[in-house]
């Protein structure tokens, strides 16, 4: 054998050994290596101690009991209206010493009553290093803390609460020509804040592993754990769902604009004096529950697509539950809409709706929908001729072969034959369809299954849809709405497919190691996910439950990943009692934030989200 | 000066400049550097590979030898680059625990494109010129 042929096995043994030593270099020395709490009775010791504190009793402590040392501080934060009032920080080496100066700090400084309190015990420390714009990902948002080392040898921590409060979550811009990415920690930001707080220059950076709980004497062990500044909600029920549905229902009326005077706190430049008023008849459309400020709208920046689902959802609810106050601010909404259509179109055959000169698809296929929604909901005839003018304008967008064009132009009274966009071809499938179950015309139904074909035919056929699917939740919802009159067999194939496409991109518990991913859909565990995936896409699962039901077929699939995803809503959902750093709680109840980082809601976050919990709770629970 | 166009020296010199010329269009065209040290290596070792392969095209007279030594550098460059990929990826193992398949295939990619890119070329080059024993 050459010299050659005994060097190459060698130098690929080499290749991998240096491998595996590298990777397990930059394993090693970047996983915690936490140090162990204290034992259970311990625990519910320390808790007990803590609770009785914060109530105003004066409980000894046996130091001697908590001899753990631990890297960092013992922090005991207290907080109302989502502001910490209250803060004690005691290094716990060991950690007795530490619990006996803070219950010394709350017998010298009481807080004031009622207060939500927390408790995060440092378990470990590792420093950040600069790693070539990659230290960015380096802290894991909302879980772990960030210790920064200052120029006069003082340390400070930014809890998670203190991240998310000061807005220093996903504001880093990998990508400086895509201002709209935004991951990971913005060291330049995070140091600009400090000197600002400080007066001091930082030196250094590590992240803390926490031990975290909320003080809760209501609960058996006394707290509760908190994972990302929320709590795990207890075990899924049908009420529990519908708890949650009308949760999101009430915060969708709430954020009905009735008062053309009323005012709304925000802070972008448009905002005069810190404050805009807005339309009546408009939903406030994104509310940030950390700062408790809006962002800014008007009537050429409001979303007319999402205003139009959101008012489907409110029918929606109406056609479920009954309750009065959907159907009114349904009406109020559709109102709203009706009155922007306007003259849009006066010179047309038909009606849209349009805040400026190009009328879409998107706008009029929802419009649509809620419209024919309210109708079956209240059987309101009120809006009617709007109804059949609006289908007239999907009729006309509509091709032969079923696709649609998506944008029409007023000046020159033309269809965009090019500009494609998302969503647009399902929506109007669907408002057709479900156009015809509130008005009984069998041409529109015909209409929305010819549409169904091309979307689930001819539209599949280029090469990357061979191996995937686009954004097809309304498809589906569309397919569903056809039956039982149609039922064709490549629908369901089609929407059983779409549903284990989705399914692989949906978190489960063992995934990752962020248990509070699971029933999102997301890439990695980089990127936190956006909950209103959750929603639509659950939205689209029971569809095709339901669909799959009246074919006889079993989808075991499609149930799991519902209630993975009814999980996750739920989860996440603000309710009084766990968001301790909510602005104005009464504001936030029954918000769901768009990530788990940035505490933004938008509207149609919420729509998405409780539609699927409002259905999910008939399908889940028949 | 004849050059032998079927000789071992001139046909791994021309896979040196293809290379090369490669490396300067990944490293200009499609993916530059903007950070001062970066760019000077992106571009530093694809022009030494390129006047490296030249000299072999024209089979200098210490061609054998320029052969071996780029190869044995661009080996080593790529056992540095799939060092520092698995170390990246340790480290988001440490911090992130599971990264799930997505990240791991694109991992995997990654590795591969590196050897395929950087690491099989050498290797044919180093066995051309792997010094042969003379008998006496």
């Amino acid at each position: 054998m050459s010299t050659f042929a005994r060097f190459l096995p060698r130098l690929l043994a080499t290749v991998a050994a240096i491998c595996l030593v590298a990777y397990g270099i930059g394993y090693r020395t970047h996983r915690h290596s936490p140090v162990p709490l204290p034992d259970e009775p311990s625990r519910r010791e320390l808790v007990r101690i803590l609770n009785l504190a914060t109530a105003g009793e004066k409980p000894s402590v046996e130091e001697a009991r908590f001899p753990g040392r631990y890297p960092g501080d013992l922090v005991l934060h207290g907080y109302a209206k989502g502001r910490q009032v209250w803060r004690c920080e005691a290094p716990a080496a060991p950690l007795g010493k530490a619990l006996a100066r803070c219950i010394a700090q709350l017998a010298a400084d009481p807080p004031p009553p009622g207060l939500a309190w927390r408790v995060d015990l440092v378990r470990s420390v590792l420093p950040i290093r600069r790693f070539f714009g990659l230290e960015a990902l380096f802290l894991l948002p909302g879980l772990e803390a960030l210790q920064v080392s200052l120029d006069n040898g003082q340390k400070i921590v930014y809890l998670p609460e203190d991240m998310f409060v000061a807005g220093l979550l996903d504001r880093h811009m990998p990508l400086k020509f895509v201002p709209e990415l935004r991951i990971g920690i913005d060291f330049t930001q995070v140091d600009r804040h400090v000197r600002e707080t400080t007066g001091y220059e930082p030196v250094g950076h590590c992240r803390l592993q926490l031990w975290s709980i909320l003080l809760d004497p209501a609960h058996p062990d006394g707290y509760r754990d908190v994972f990302r500044v929320h709590l795990t909600p207890p075990k899924l029920t049908r009420e529990r769902v519908l708890e949650a549905a009308n949760a999101g229902g009430r915060y969708m009326v709430n954020a009905l604009i009735r008062d053309p005077l009323e005012r709304f706190p925000c802070t972008q430049p448009a905002c005069r004096h810190g404050y805009f008023t807005a339309e009546p008849g408009q939903f406030l459309y994104n509310y940030n529950i950390v700062t408790g400020l809006y962002d800014f709208q008007n009537r050429n920046l409001y979303n007319l697509v999402r205003h139009a689902g959101t008012t489907y959802s409110l029918a929606n609810l109406f056609l479920i539950t009954r309750a009065p106050a959907y159907a009114d601010a349904a009406s109020r909404a559709i109102a709203y809409l009706v009155g922007l259509a306007g003259n849009s179109c006066s010179r047309e055959p038909f009606r849209c709706v349009a805040n400026d000169l190009e009328p879409c698809l998107g706008s009029a296929s929802l419009t649509l929908l809620a419209v024919a929604e309210y109708r079956l909901a209240t059987g309101d005839a009120q809006y009617d001729e709007f109804a059949r003018g609006l289908v007239k304008f999907l009729l006309y967008m509509q091709r032969p072969d079923g696709s649609f064009r998506h944008i029409y132009n007023l000046k020159t009274r033309q269809p965009d034959e090019k500009q494609v966009l998302l969503f647009y071809s399902g929506e109007a499938a669907f408002a057709l369809a479900k156009a015809f179950r509130a008005y009984g015309e069998r041409s529109w139904l015909d209409a929305a299954v010819l549409a169904l074909d091309h979307l689930t035919g001819p539209a599949t056929s280029p090469l990357p849809f061979h191996f995937g699917f686009g954004e097809e939740h309304w498809t589906c919802q569309a397919a569903r709405e056809v039956a039982p009159e149609v039922m064709k067999p490549r629908f369901l194939e089609f929407c059983l497919d779409f549903s284990h496409f989705i399914e692989r991109q949906q978190f489960t518990k063992t995934d990752t190691a962020f248990p509070d991913f699971s029933g999102s859909y997301g890439f990695s565990p980089f990127l936190p996910p956006h909950t209103n995936g959750a929603g639509s896409r659950t939205e689209a699962n029971v569809s095709i439950l339901e669909l799959a039901r009246l074919h006889g077929v079993s989808a075991p699939h499609v149930e799991r990943q519902i209630r993975r995803a009814v999980e996750h809503i739920i989860t996440h959902q603000k309710r009084p009692g766990n968001c301790w750093i909510c602005a104005d709680i009464t504001r936030a109840d029954g918000a769901v934030v768009n990530t788990l980082t940035t505490w933004d809601v938008r509207i149609d976050t919420v729509q998405h989200v409780t539609s699927g919990l409002i259905r999910a709770s008939r399908a889940l629970y028949p | 000066m004849k050059i032998d166009t079927r000789s071992t020296c001139f046909i791994y010199g021309c896979w040196d400049l293809f290379f090369s010329m490669l490396y300067l269009f990944i490293f200009m065209v499609l993916m530059p550097s903007y950070h001062p040290t970066t760019r000077f290596l992106t571009l530093f070792f694809p022009a030494v590979l390129g006047a490296g392969g030249l000299y072999l095209a024209v089979q200098g007279p210490r061609a054998r030898q320029v052969g071996l030594g780029l190869a044995i550098l661009f080996l080593t460059i790529c056992l540095l680059v799939l060092a520092a990929l698995s170390y990246t990826i340790g480290m988001f193992n440490g911090i992130y625990g599971p990264l799930g398949t997505g990240i791991s295939v694109i991992s995997a990619i990654l590795m591969a494109m590196t050897v395929f890119l950087v690491g099989i070329w050498p290797v044919f080059q180093l066995r051309a010129f792997w010094p042969v024993k003379r008998e006496s």
